[in-house]
């Protein structure tokens, strides 16, 4: 346990410091593009959609910027094309970035890169002097999902050991390496990550492979990151031109204002099928038509993930945050727990926290300031988290502060509610929205309790997904 | 009344809304056609035969064709391209291939492409191309301002600025084009500049076989200038040819309600709601026609019943908030307008509910708060100078804060039946936004000359102040200027009114050594009075209230009179038209002597019945006009003689003649008993109010 707490912490600390809070000043706006077809196909945007995307970013002023660039800022409203189909790239996007004279990034995975048919495309793409062929990575191919599990569980096997993993992606990336190399004659400096695969530790991997600027992609609005870091939006084949913008100030209106459920891990092993206890709390989000969901994944005491800080009641806050990221929920945070004065041990438990779920809000102990080394920890391990920090005052600790989103934006102040009956709660609720509370959540069993009456009787929690029946 | 905001941002919303959905519905039909399309045989064998000669010209060209016929405009472009590389003096290909270029929606790249070919823009065919290019970048430019969603209106505004500099320059130039002109219609639609919609489509369109969206354009414009008559015949010219779209429908049912012509719009709403999809729209706006029909409390209660099916709904909540505001509920509607604002507006980056806003700074003017609603309403018109509800409202709280004269005449009966004619001038001047001053005359002549010491002529000043929402206060100094002997000190009136919410108002007052009020005879004799009162009130919404009021007044004269009366009012008709209520009022007084004169007998007490018919023929922002019949029945019993019936029925007319000036001509008669003796008692008045 104490080698383990080390190899979590070491990192953090060299680290640390460089990673934890606000952007100093944001990257350039980044933008990826999958398949690109004509005739119009399932999944894929066509040229004209591109077209038309590239004429209303140039229209407005944007200018495309190559990863060098990028990567200590691009200047304003300098942005990152990126694109995820050597193929389609080629024949489709490369004609009209030369038209346009806009530079952009062809990321190329693993199994494109050993394509020998692609072999050709990839050699055509690295003669343009439009485009930068960077590694992309991608998900482990049969990688295990774990289930959710309440009790104590046996040590992984060695290849779901987190240092296998890391040598695994630290071959299969020196490979692609070398490969663009091979093609363009000059090694990459950039990365791109498929959604979910960037990490903290993932990135020191690529850092060492002297791949220095990171380009991590996002499905739904994109975080507001630090160069050498862009973060990339992937762009939908539905996409009007405003979802650009949108991007760029990273809003969505089906984001905000943020109505969550607040779950504590252990009520989902607190009997019964504990596959049925997350699907309650689906049908709640469901129900109400939440975009946000706050899991309590326990403590020092005993906590509802893997980590060697602290005894594991079982594995919960993972599995239930991936069952609400599938049912579409946009902000899934979790509390870290109190601090409990060993602070090697909180700063373990924060990254083993982080580990466990790709976590959009982690909320920190009210002490917490920040720099602190629990924020360090997460943003360490999910540099694209938004810290929050719990609050005393009258509200108490179910209350909290984050950080802005953005640049120029203000923080958000958000709560659960504390009443304790339905009628209650969504007054409660009520009044903290007129108040500006943007964040606001209810304990998971009061929103059965209120459904089981009527959706009217948690209007304030409701929004507009929200299902009658 | 003046928030009736809603429907221009909601045809506009809707307009947004259909291009998405023909956009989409488009997109869809080509996805679905290349789904199901088998594999071109000819197409096969082009692409075998460029595998093995890649450079085969003709084979190029062919397959350029088939892509062409096939609607793959960016394969064709790049097959013409290969073949402008082994002949580039071809400048018919290569203005072909900017074509394709332009078809596959890269119209801006097409134009960069033929600057490699400069011959291209020469010659017969050229300017064609160039207006078609130009063309295609400005029309793309007002698609991209209908996009939804739009959060900064400065964005939407960026848009429609750029198209229209395009293309006013291409109309300019050739007033024959019809695209541009066409386009130039969407683009002044997209700016709001309704005039200029409707000035161009007069002039260079006006035909019946426009293009439906040409028409639809034109239609939401006369409908923005308040010409629904004209809206509703270009409506009505493809309602049937787009029957399965909501365009239309939405369109008639806005006309109909301009026209107040609500039956129309509710048939509009059922062909709405057989529209796939349209249900809960259909449903929502059938909210909304209650309130504009002004039967606000069924508009209430059908937004409160969406709101318990779909609570998350901003178009609900917008609803039922304005259900609250126009049932005079403005502390309930403040709170879900807020909670609307809450949910649909930021401030980094900036988005923006304008509908939700005009009705919040309404809010607060009712409440009092025309700082606050003044700062709004500028704000608004700042950020939407073609809004006319935005102006509208800065107008009316413009008006509110404006000085204001006030000339009063009537003609009425005093005790037993004296006949005394009034007359009041009073100007009245904000001072901030929380206080009047006001300054004024009343001067009466009574018609018996025997009375005539008790005319009053009286100079006051007066103040009302509203330091927050739930406190109002008035104080005034009223000085005898009749130059009669009776010495009278400056009398005095405070009066605070407790404001606790929506429906509890809690009235006090105090006046000391009043005399204006008083009947006649009593200030013939040189009597004044110190008078407390209290009242209770109830009110909820338009439906009903009651109240509960009383006081004590000690004359000068050594006579201490109190009174006490209940009332209570029911609404039971409520109708864009006609509205009826019927009520019951009791009251009962008593003096301390018997001895007086003008409060003959000592102790007296009645019970009516009262009804009120208003008709309302013209209701439109700046000039409502309202007839209303008042009729009280009821028994009046005096201390010593039998209890007789009363009754009385008066006509009034309202007029709001220009959102600044407002004139109430009433008048009727009254039929009482004065110690046993029934009198006939007429009545007649005229009140003139400007605001400047």
């Amino acid at each position: 346990m104490r080698s383990r707490m080390l190899t979590t912490l070491l990192p953090i600390l060299v680290l640390g410091a460089a990673l934890a809070g606000f952007p100093a000043a944001a990257a350039p706006l980044g933008l990826a593009w999958g398949v690109v077809a004509e005739p119009a196909t399932a999944g894929a945007l066509t040229p004209g959609q591109v077209a038309e995307h590239l004429e209303f970013l140039q229209a407005h002023g944007w200018r495309a910027v190559r990863t060098g660039d990028a990567g200590t800022g691009g200047g304003e409203r300098s942005m990152v094309l990126s694109f995820d189909d050597p193929a389609s790239a080629l024949r489709y996007v490369v004609p009209l970035l030369a038209l346009y004279r806009m530079p952009a990034v062809v990321t190329v995975g693993p199994a494109q890169a050993e394509d020998p048919a692609l072999a050709p495309v990839l050699q055509e793409l690295a003669a343009s002097p439009w485009v930068e062929l960077v590694p992309r990575v991608e998900e482990e191919a049969g990688a295990a999902v774990p289930a959710v599990r309440c009790g104590a569980a046996a040590e992984p096997g060695p290849e779901g050991r987190p240092e296998e993993r890391l040598s695994r992606l630290a071959r299969t990336l020196a490979a692609q390496v070398a490969r663009l190399r091979e093609l363009t004659g000059v090694a990459p400096a950039a990365v791109a990550w498929a959604p979910g695969t960037w990490s903290g530790s993932v990135e020191a991997v690529a850092d060492s492979l002297g791949l220095k600027v990171q380009l991590p992609a996002f499905p739904g609005m994109p975080p507001a990151l630090e160069p050498p870091r862009v973060a990339l939006y992937r762009v939908p084949p539905w996409a009007g031109v405003w979802a650009l913008v949108q991007a760029s100030v990273h809003w969505d209106p089906r984001d905000h204002p943020v109505r969550f459920v607040e779950v504590e891990a252990a009520w989902i092993c607190a009997g019964g099928d504990p596959e049925a206890r997350i699907a309650r709390v689906v049908e709640v989000v469901r129900r109400l038509g939440l975009n946000g969901a706050r899991i309590l994944p326990g403590g020092a005491a005993g906590a509802w993930f893997e980590t060697s800080a602290a005894p594991v009641r079982g594995d919960v806050a993972g599995p239930l945050a991936r069952a609400l990221r599938a049912a579409g929920v946009r902000w899934v945070m979790a509390d870290l727990p109190a601090a409990g004065g060993n602070r090697g041990r909180d700063v373990t438990l924060a990254a083993d926290l982080a580990r466990a779920a790709d976590f959009d809000v982690v909320v920190l102990p009210a002490a917490a300031v920040p720099g602190d080394p629990l924020g360090q920890a997460v943003r360490y391990v999910r540099p694209a988290a938004r810290l929050a920090w719990r609050q005393g005052g009258r509200e108490g600790e179910r209350a909290f502060r984050l950080a802005p989103l953005a640049p120029g934006q203000a923080e958000s102040r958000g709560l659960t509610v504390g009443a304790t009956t339905v009628a209650a709660a969504d007054t409660e609720a009520e009044r903290f929205t007129v108040a500006g509370w943007e964040w606001i959540g209810l304990p998971v069993e009061l929103a059965e309790a209120g459904l089981k009456i009527s959706l009217r009787s948690l209007a304030a929690f409701a929004l507009s997904s929200a299902l009658s029946r | 009344m003046v928030f009736r905001n809603f429907h221009h941002s909601r045809v506009s919303r809707l307009y947004i809304a259909l291009l998405a959905v023909v956009w989409a519905a488009g997109a869809q039909a080509a996805f679905a056609a290349s789904e199901v399309k088998a594999p071109d045989p000819v197409l096969a064998q082009l692409n075998a035969r460029l595998k093995a000669h890649p450079d085969d010209l003709d084979a190029l060209a062919e397959r350029a064709r088939v892509f062409d016929a096939a609607g793959q405009p960016m394969n064709a472009f790049l097959d013409r391209r290969k073949i402008l590389a082994q002949r580039p003096g071809d400048l018919d290909l290569a203005r072909v291939a900017a074509y394709d270029l332009a078809a596959a929606g890269a119209p801006k790249a097409a134009a960069v492409f033929l600057e490699q070919y400069p011959g291209a823009l020469s010659g017969e065919r050229a300017p064609n191309l160039s207006r078609q290019l130009a063309g295609d970048v400005a029309a793309r430019r007002v698609r991209w301002g209908w996009d939804e969603p739009v959060f900064d209106p400065a964005e939407r505004r960026h848009e429609a600025s750029a198209a229209i500099e395009a293309l006013e320059a291409m109309h300019q130039k050739d007033p024959g084009d019809a695209r541009a002109t066409g386009d130039l219609i969407l683009a002044y639609r997209l700016a709001d500049r309704m005039k200029d919609v409707i000035a161009l489509w007069e002039h260079a369109v006006h035909r019946q076989d426009a293009p439906y969206w040409l028409r639809n354009a034109a239609a939401d414009a006369y409908l923005a200038v308040h010409r629904p008559a004209e809206a509703e015949t270009l409506y009505r010219s493809f309602a049937v040819e787009r029957a399965g779209e909501p365009q239309p429908w939405l369109g008639l049912y806005w006309s109909a309600i301009e026209q107040r012509h609500y039956g129309d719009a509710e048939k509009a709403l059922a062909r709405l709601a057989k529209i796939p999809g349209q249900e809960q729209t259909a449903e929502i706006q059938r909210g909304w026609l209650l309130l504009f029909q002004d039967r606000t409390a069924e508009g209430q209660a059908c937004f409160e019943a969406l709101f318990r099916q779909f609570p998350g709904d901003r178009r609900v909540r917008e609803g039922l908030a304005t259900a609250y505001l126009w049932q005079g509920l403005p502390r309930q509607g403040l709170m879900s307008v807020d909670e609307v604002l809450a949910r649909t507006t930021l401030d980094v980056p900036r988005v923006d509910n304008p509908a939700a806003r005009i009705s919040r700074a309404g809010a607060l003017a009712t409440l009092g708060d025309l700082g606050e609603a003044r700062r709004e309403a500028d704000d608004l018109v700042a950020l939407y100078p073609e809004n006319i509800h935005a102006q509208r409202l800065r107008r009316d709280i413009h008006t509110q804060l404006a000085p204001e004269v006030r000339l009063e005449g009537r003609y009425d009966t005093s005790d037993r039946g004296l006949g005394e004619e009034w007359n009041q001038l009073e100007v009245s001047a904000p001072l901030g936004t929380r206080t009047r001053l006001a300054a004024g005359a009343y001067d009466s002549r009574a018609d018996d000359q025997r009375y005539s010491r008790g005319d009053v002529r009286e100079a006051y000043l007066g103040m009302s102040l509203r330091p927050d929402r739930w406190l109002s206060l008035n104080a005034e100094v009223a000085w005898d200027i009749a130059r009669q002997d009776f010495r009278r000190s400056p009398a005095a009136d405070l009066r605070a009114a407790l404001l606790p919410d929506d429906r509890w108002r809690v009235d006090l007052g105090y006046a000391r050594d009043t005399w204006r009020d008083l009947p006649l005879r009593a200030r013939a004799l040189g009597i004044d009075a110190d008078t407390y009162d209290a009242g209770l009130s109830y009110t909820a919404g338009t439906r009903w209230d009651a109240r509960l009021g009383g006081g004590r007044s000690n004359l000068s004269d050594g006579n201490e009179r109190t009174w006490g009366l209940a009332a209570a009012h029911l609404l039971v008709r409520q109708g864009p038209v006609y509205r009826a209520n019927f009520g019951i009022e009791v009251y009962t007084s008593q003096d301390s002597r018997t001895d007086v004169a003008y409060f003959s007998p000592a102790r007296d007490r009645s019970a009516s019945l009262t009804h009120r018919s208003e008709w309302v023929t013209a209701n439109a922002p700046g000039h409502r006009h309202s007839f209303s019949l008042l009729v009280t029945a009821g028994v009046y019993d005096e201390q010593g003689f039998a209890a007789g019936p009363v009754g009385g029925l008066w006509l009034e007319s309202d007029w709001d003649l220009s959102g600044r000036t407002a004139l109430v001509v009433g008048a009727g008669a009254r039929s009482q008993l004065y110690d046993g003796t029934r009198e006939l008692d007429p009545r007649f008045y005229l009140t003139l109010r400007r605001r400047f």
